[in-house]
């Protein structure tokens, strides 16, 4: 905790008794969060984790815990949030920098006005989304507690065959709150091919507090792939802000399999025109898990498109969210804009919410949402059955066939290799 | 092979389908089975298989001398049955080739066999194909999605030769093919034939028992067997309708 008082607004009192964390929690009276108590899931006692925890050990036990059939070339770690050169392979065109906090940054975004850049000025902040932060107190809190946020700069000639991955490990003894912030920029006519996951070294039952901001400049390309696959029962805020300029693409796809709770946030600004926005997610959850995708993808300008695509299996007591809005500002004609929606229910104990939002001020779009909430096609599996296939086996081929649409579209076939045997392993398990 | 005793099944809403059936099919005899709409042609197949959407009020379905009525759908598929569906399930995501590997896996597994090879898979994939006029880029489809009338038979037919199962079930199988389809789908079923395995079909028409030919063909009307006999009776029901019964 040390160095952290200082930097505190004088609003946050941190002498009170209560543990002041549980202050930044949203309240499920807040609509953002009206399906998610995290209070329920994070205990009163937590306490945040201290800056820098590193030692060789950890170092070795982070790079042993990533499966070293893949290929090493091309991973950069992270420890409690600390950029390791050490142990990383920093890819040519990428650089990773340390943006200077000032004493008193309030910044609760670094992305510039512009969105153009990083900074930690609060007077040149991206405004785009006030709107949800104010209600996510949390984001705040990831940046009062985050040492100078790293920036990763990919330059305009930066293209990958083989992916980035980034590991995100936390030392974590005691159940303590983690923080990690990232910041990305992708330079003009950059290619960035992105594979990040989370690994917990320590304690069961962490939380993790995630942010990643993107600035994507012209005609660059991003796609970026999240595993969340926490074996160690902890929960997972995972906060994504992206503003686009023009001619850019971004594909977030999430791949949702283990957690005690998954939350994740992305919200996307479409800035420039002929912009494109892919946001997906698939999940399979089980036992008491909780996950909840919400989801904005902004159309600010006309000309761009965007498509929200979420397919989560729920079994067990599991239980789920999924808010997808998709806001077309006044103006925005020519937009494209897509979601959809489906949930399959394995069990009778679990259930889900969906609401798909649609805020739509522009009069020449094409924009359609879709939701479907259902239990295995009692159809299907018998015709399964009666070719000799045995019932779990067969509600197995319907989950997978449920999930695949979006692991057989992945164009890397070692993500898509190592996504498909993931979720058939936790299918079967 | 198959023996039915007064059967009797309803709907889960206890509407009551078929009333006192008997039938009695013996190693390689081909039965066919006609009948209105309505009568029960498709109820009896799907029960026979297992579906577990009816309910059997009375009665026995006896196969290869055990009781099917206790038995799980993919327990009778591993004694040796199947049932060509009037409406094949389509199934996004499941490619025909993966499902009928996992099907030939689990047959013998239920049989305590070892799985079969990929390679012999392939081989008897190739020449079932062949003998269908089926291309290899159609089996890596998902499951009859977006596949023709014709496509969705030929598939099921696909499936009965490489499954070889005892007794097959064939459900209005002809229906909606044209007369090359008609011909192949026969051509499938008559290189199963032979002493040891058995066919019901349920038609409408006489045309399909041009190219197969059955032993005995039976009438069914509102849930039993009202008329039994050789060819010929097909021949006068295309002639002069079910009132000449």
């Amino acid at each position: 905790m040390t160095g952290f008082k200082k930097t505190l607004k004088p609003s946050f009192n941190i002498e009170k008794e209560s543990n002041f964390i549980l202050d930044f929690f949203p309240s499920i009276k807040n609509e953002d969060w009206k399906y998610t108590n995290l209070k329920k899931f994070i205990p009163d006692s937590i306490s945040m984790q201290p800056f820098k925890a590193n030692n060789d050990n950890l170092l070795k036990k982070l790079k042993n815990s990533v499966n070293n059939k893949l290929t090493e070339k091309n991973v950069i770690y992270f420890l409690d949030g600390v950029f390791q050169s050490k142990i990383s392979d920093v890819p040519h065109g990428l650089k990773i920098t340390q943006l200077v906090k000032s004493e008193n940054n309030v910044a609760k975004l670094y992305l510039n006005q512009a969105g153009l850049n990083f900074n930690t000025k609060e007077n040149d902040s991206y405004f785009g989304f006030l709107n949800f932060l104010e209600k996510t107190k949390l984001i705040e809190l990831n940046a009062y507690l985050t040492d100078s946020p790293y920036q990763l700069t990919f330059n305009s000639s930066f293209s990958s065959e083989i992916p980035l991955k980034i590991i995100h490990g936390f030392s974590n003894k005691n159940a303590f709150f983690n923080q990690s912030r990232l910041l990305f920029l992708l330079e003009k006519n950059s290619t960035v091919l992105i594979h990040e996951e989370v690994v917990n070294l320590g304690e069961l039952g962490a939380v993790f507090n995630m942010v990643s901001e993107f600035s994507c400049l012209e005609n660059s390309s991003l796609e970026f792939y999240t595993i969340q696959n926490d074996l160690t029962k902890s929960c997972l805020i995972n906060s994504v802000f992206c503003a686009q300029q023009k001619n850019s693409s971004t594909n977030f796809n999430v791949f949702s399999l283990n957690g005690k709770l998954m939350r994740n946030n992305i919200l996307v600004d479409l800035i420039g025109e002929r912009c494109k926005s892919n946001v997906l997610g698939t999940s399979l959850l089980k036992g008491a898990e909780h996950l909840d995708n919400f989801i904005t993808i902004s159309h600010l300008v006309g000309n761009c498109k965007s498509n929200q695509l979420f397919k989560s299996v729920y079994d067990g007591a599991s239980s789920g969210s999924f808010c997808g809005k998709i806001f077309v500002k006044k103006g925005a004609q020519q937009t494209e804009a897509f979601q959809q929606n489906n949930n399959l229910m394995v069990s009778t104990k679990s259930n889900v919410n969906a609401k798909p939002q649609l805020e739509i001020f522009a009069d020449d779009v094409v924009c359609s949402h879709g939701c479907t909430i259902g239990a295995i096609d009692e159809k299907a599996l018998f015709y399964l059955r009666s070719r000799g296939i045995t019932e779990k086996e067969a509600i197995n081929l319907l989950i997978t066939a449920f999930l695949n649409e979006l692991i057989t579209n992945i164009e890397n076939n070692e993500i898509k290799m190592k996504l498909s045997n993931l979720f058939l392993k936790n299918n079967n398990a | 092979m198959l023996k039915i005793k007064n059967l009797n099944v309803s709907t889960e809403s206890n509407i009551s389908i078929l009333k006192n059936l008997n039938i009695d099919v013996k190693k390689g005899e081909v039965h066919a089975i006609m009948g209105p709409n309505g009568s029960g042609k498709s109820t009896m197949a799907s029960v026979i298989a297992g579906d577990p959407k009816y309910v059997i009020k009375k009665g026995d379905i006896n196969f290869l001398n055990k009781n099917l009525i206790d038995l799980d759908p993919n327990e009778r598929a591993a004694l040796g049955l199947f049932l060509s569906f009037q409406y094949p399930v389509e199934i996004p995501g499941i490619s025909l080739n993966n499902f009928i590997k996992t099907a030939l896996n689990q047959k013998q597994k239920a049989l305590n066999l070892k799985p079969l090879s990929a390679k012999h898979i392939l081989e008897k994939i190739k020449k079932n194909a062949e003998i269908l006029k089926i291309d290899l880029d159609f089996i890596k489809r998902s499951v009859n999605v977006g596949f023709s009338g014709g496509e969705k038979k030929r598939a099921e037919i696909f499936q009965m030769l490489m499954l070889q199962p005892r007794l097959s079930i064939l459900d209005e199988t002809d229906s909606g093919l044209d007369i090359d389809a008609l011909k192949i789908v026969a051509k499938g079923v008559n290189t199963l034939r032979n002493n040891e395995s058995s066919f019901i079909i349920i038609t409408h028409y006489q045309r399909l028992l041009d190219y197969i030919k059955p032993d005995f063909v039976h009438v069914l009307n509102d849930g039993k067997i009202i008329k039994s006999g050789g060819p010929e009776i097909a021949k006068m029901l295309e002639e002069k309708g079910y009132d000449w019964i």
